[in-house]
């Protein structure tokens, strides 16, 4: 690669704003982890294969290995350790509760991917909808299980 | 386009196979320089009816085509397909440009796009050619990994199709075979994926389905399925055949 521009990325991550010189083609994931050492997301395979990077970009599940920091510049990132979001805590609350982690490197994407979910997901939605999230020790009926307490305790409301 | 122009220049929409190209060092995004974001281009967003057809915005992602209603009532086979490809935050992402151009031997959405006599909008210097999307697939694998920045693809609208896939789990499997079919007027299409070094319409199935027989036969002279460690040439045949049928009788023909 020739030499790459650096550039100047203003993005707001778990509500509060961060500005950074990074060069162009530094991903998402490196952006959260190296450079705002914010190391809850993490680095599995790098090219979307596992899920373990799932993040939230503006209230979207998105793999942040296979997004680029200019393209983030001016928006919103949530990661496993925003701490004002209720319903994060639920689900982590929820995964603890029910044993849904063993070595936990595959929990923050989970539990990202889990948070776009509805509430009172069936379990076929749930298996659907974090079936780009591999876990490679507990298996995934205790994650299925956890999620659904999650919306158990998340009431009717929402 | 003059940005896509420059020599080292690489088109960039939804990134899901540039950038894992270029992490995994790909022969061939070695030419790749600079990256060009195409994501805020308007003519190649959105989705509208125009006539018989469909257009869709090469920027549209694998998950607007699953929800959007036009495509589930018109290109149902597109929806269908879609919806079975990569993993849900990969579909957040992907595009139908990007399938488009990506030479994938098995790609379900070009499988479902070709069932439905898709056409592209290629964009030019001065102005943008429509080609039908069997000739586009030819020259890009002619001609790869010379870019060509499409804007479009226009797709017939068909109330009758239907998409079947078969990979070794739900996500992140690339199919062991894809099947399209689509009744458009009184013409049914078939179209194969994962069974040659792209997908392809098969007219001697589509025959085959109409004269009650020998299906096996024409997918036996049609392709030429690979043989690797997670099926044999003669179970990709046989599976293409179920997969046919499946399909054909969806869309209730037979």
């Amino acid at each position: 690669m020739s030499r790459v521009a650096r550039l100047r990325i203003s993005v707001t991550v778990n509500g509060r704003a961060h500005t950074v010189r990074v060069p162009a083609s530094t991903t998402l994931l490196a952006l959260l982890r190296t450079h705002l050492g914010l190391s809850g997301t993490k680095d599995g395979c790098g090219v979307g294969e596992c899920g373990a990077c799932t993040v939230l970009l503006d209230g979207e599940a998105i793999l942040a290995c296979l997004v680029l920091a200019p393209e983030v510049d001016g928006r919103a990132v949530t990661t496993i350790e925003h701490a004002g979001d209720a319903w994060l805590r639920r689900l982590r609350r929820a995964f603890a509760d029910e044993a849904a982690l063993q070595c936990g490197f595959c929990t923050p994407g989970m539990i990202l991917a889990a948070s776009r979910l509805p509430a009172r997901a069936t379990t076929a939605t749930i298996r659907a909808g974090l079936a780009g999230n591999i876990c490679r020790c507990t298996g995934y009926t205790k994650i299925v299980r956890a999620v659904q307490r999650a919306g158990r305790r998340r009431g009717p409301t929402r | 386009m003059v940005a896509i122009a420059r020599p080292g220049a690489c088109i960039y929409a939804g990134g899901t196979d540039v950038l894992v190209a270029l992490a995994e060092r790909r022969p061939w995004v070695r030419f790749v320089r600079q990256l060009v974001d195409v994501k805020d281009i308007r003519e190649a967003k959105g989705l509208q009816e125009r006539g018989a057809r469909l257009r869709i915005g090469a920027l549209v992602t694998a998950d607007e085509l699953v929800s959007h209603r036009l495509v589930r009532r018109h290109a149902r086979v597109l929806a269908e397909a879609a919806e079975q490809t990569s993993a849900p935050a990969l579909r957040r992402r992907g595009t139908v440009g990007g399938n488009v151009c990506s030479p994938h031997p098995a790609g379900d959405v070009t499988a479902a796009l070709l069932a439905l006599d898709a056409m592209v909008e290629v964009a030019g210097r001065k102005a943008t050619r429509e080609m039908p999307l069997v000739d586009f697939m030819q020259a890009q694998a002619e001609q790869w990994p010379r870019q060509q920045f499409i804007l479009a693809v226009t797709v017939r609208k068909c109330r009758r199709s239907a998409f079947e896939k078969v990979g070794v789990r739900p996500a992140f499997s690339r199919s062991l075979v894809a099947v399209g079919v689509a009744a458009i007027d009184d013409d049914l299409r078939i179209t194969l994926g994962g069974l040659r070094d792209r997908p392809f319409l098969s007219e001697a199935a589509a025959a085959s389905i109409a004269r009650e027989g020998g299906l096996e036969a024409v997918l036996a002279a049609e392709c030429r399925p690979p043989v690797d460690a997670l099926a044999s040439a003669a179970y990709r045949l046989r599976l293409a055949a179920t997969l046919v049928r499946r399909a054909v009788a969806r869309v209730g023909l037979r």
